[in-house]
């Protein structure tokens, strides 16, 4: 019971500190490299890892701490992000359990594309205004973020022998 | 079966996710946010001098740019000088016609925490809120009188400034030219800021000042906003465009200040 108390409270740290690198890279990193989604790369790596389903619930906490951080309004990031989350899940759990790198890339694309699809319906019904040239920062966004998830995977599956793929 | 506990994982999330909503909307979820919200902008203070110190880091001036400092340095002294003589010519005019002239606003000192998550938009967080007398389209301002945005969200401890080049800002304006000619700033997702609606017949070159018009509510006229780079005049249209350069980098901003209405 304790542990896994203790356990929830090391997920929600851990989420909040990639959510502040996050917002750390958006600040810091020049264009295009500031639209790297760090928050998903984070929770797909995870998924391929561990598996759980609690990953949606730490989309959902992530989502919320997005939404504290936006000006858009509420729910719009926390909607987003833990539907895509558990469709992503839902895909994991019926074709990409096999924890290759090319599934996680192929979850870390559908990720970002179902996450900015739900996004991008949820602003046009809130009245934000939008425009084209949007597209090409989502371009950037599931671009970038694949091929950092795809590395960071190739690192970590050549670091530790836990993320060795399953031939 | 595992269609059944699908159906049920969804219902569940369906409805913590409405809980969420409406619970934060009356507030009510304060208690939990509040210590995350303190947490990530205490972590988020340093964000600033990290990109301070990367900037000054690829500073490195030629020959060239060190003589057009110089002369910059010189032209700035004799502007100085021509103002202070404004200045004293002013003053002298206002007495001789006893005229009172009364600042109806005042400026709050912000920090900036961080850019907003949000990628439709070129937003920045700052550390004051309603709490401080901030409030919706207050605008904000660098270096004494440099327009940079205008409040779009405001908490009690924190504020959202939306930048002049986020796509939805829009701001009413004046090119120092011969006819004073109006039109209206837009931003385009931070890639660049545009002067549109500028009436055809009037002359406008490039390096020509704009300033705040004073027509867009709350924001005064006389803010600075920037220089005009381009101007793209096509004979057909009854508007030209002017590319601006702002006045301020919006990607270095650290220190700002919310213009409010002075408390009577």
């Amino acid at each position: 019971m304790i542990k896994s108390v203790l356990k929830t409270f090391f997920y929600i740290f851990l989420i909040v500190t990639v959510f502040v690198l996050n917002l750390y890279f958006s600040y810091l990193l020049p264009y295009p490299f500031e639209n790297i989604n760090l928050v998903i790369v984070f929770l797909i790596i995870l998924l391929s890892f561990y598996g759980t389903g609690s990953i949606v619930w730490l989309a959902f906490l992530a989502g919320i701490l997005m939404d504290l951080y936006s000006e858009l309004s509420f729910g719009i990031f926390t909607i987003s992000l833990t539907i895509s989350f558990l469709l992503v899940y839902w895909l994991y759990y019926e074709f990409f359990a096999n924890k290759s790198i090319w599934a996680l890339a192929t979850m870390t694309l559908l990720e970002v594309i179902i996450f900015r699809i739900f996004y991008t319906i949820l602003i046009i019904f809130s009245n934000t205004k939008i425009k084209a040239t949007l597209f090409v920062y989502y371009g950037w966004e599931i671009l970038l973020t694949t091929s950092l998830s795809f590395l960071l995977y190739f690192i970590l599956e050549k670091t530790f022998t836990k993320f060795r793929l399953i031939k | 079966m595992a269609n059944k506990s699908k159906t049920k994982t969804f219902f569940t999330i369906f409805f913590v996710i409405i809980f969420v909503i409406v619970f934060n909307h009356f507030h009510l979820l304060n208690f939990i946010e509040k210590p995350f919200i303190a947490v990530i902008d205490w972590s988020l203070k340093p964000v600033n001098n990290v990109k301070t110190y990367f900037k000054k880091s690829k500073q490195v001036l030629t020959e060239e740019d060190k003589n057009t400092l110089e002369q910059l340095k010189q032209q700035n002294q004799v502007a100085l000088t021509n103002i202070k003589l404004l200045n004293e010519e002013n003053d002298e005019l206002k007495k001789e016609l006893n005229f009172f002239l009364e600042n109806d606003y005042e400026h709050i000192g912000a920090i900036v925490l961080s850019r907003t998550i949000n990628p439709l938009g070129t937003t920045l967080m700052i550390d004051k809120g309603s709490k401080n007398g901030i409030s919706l389209d207050n605008p904000v301002v660098v270096g004494g009188g440099i327009l940079i945005g205008r409040i779009t969200k405001v908490e009690d401890d924190r504020s959202v400034v939306r930048l002049i080049n986020d796509n939805s800002s829009a701001i009413g304006a004046t090119i120092m030219n011969g006819e004073r000619s109006i039109g209206l700033v837009e931003g385009g997702y931070g890639l660049g800021v545009r002067m549109n609606y500028i009436p055809q017949n009037e002359i406008v070159t490039p390096g020509d000042t704009i300033i705040s018009s004073g027509l867009t509510a709350g924001i005064p006229r006389g803010l600075i906003i920037g220089n005009i780079e381009v101007v793209d005049k096509q004979p057909h249209e009854p508007f030209q465009q002017a590319v601006i350069t702002p006045a301020a980098d919006l990607g270095y901003i650290n220190l700002v200040a919310v213009i409010i209405p002075k408390k009577s």
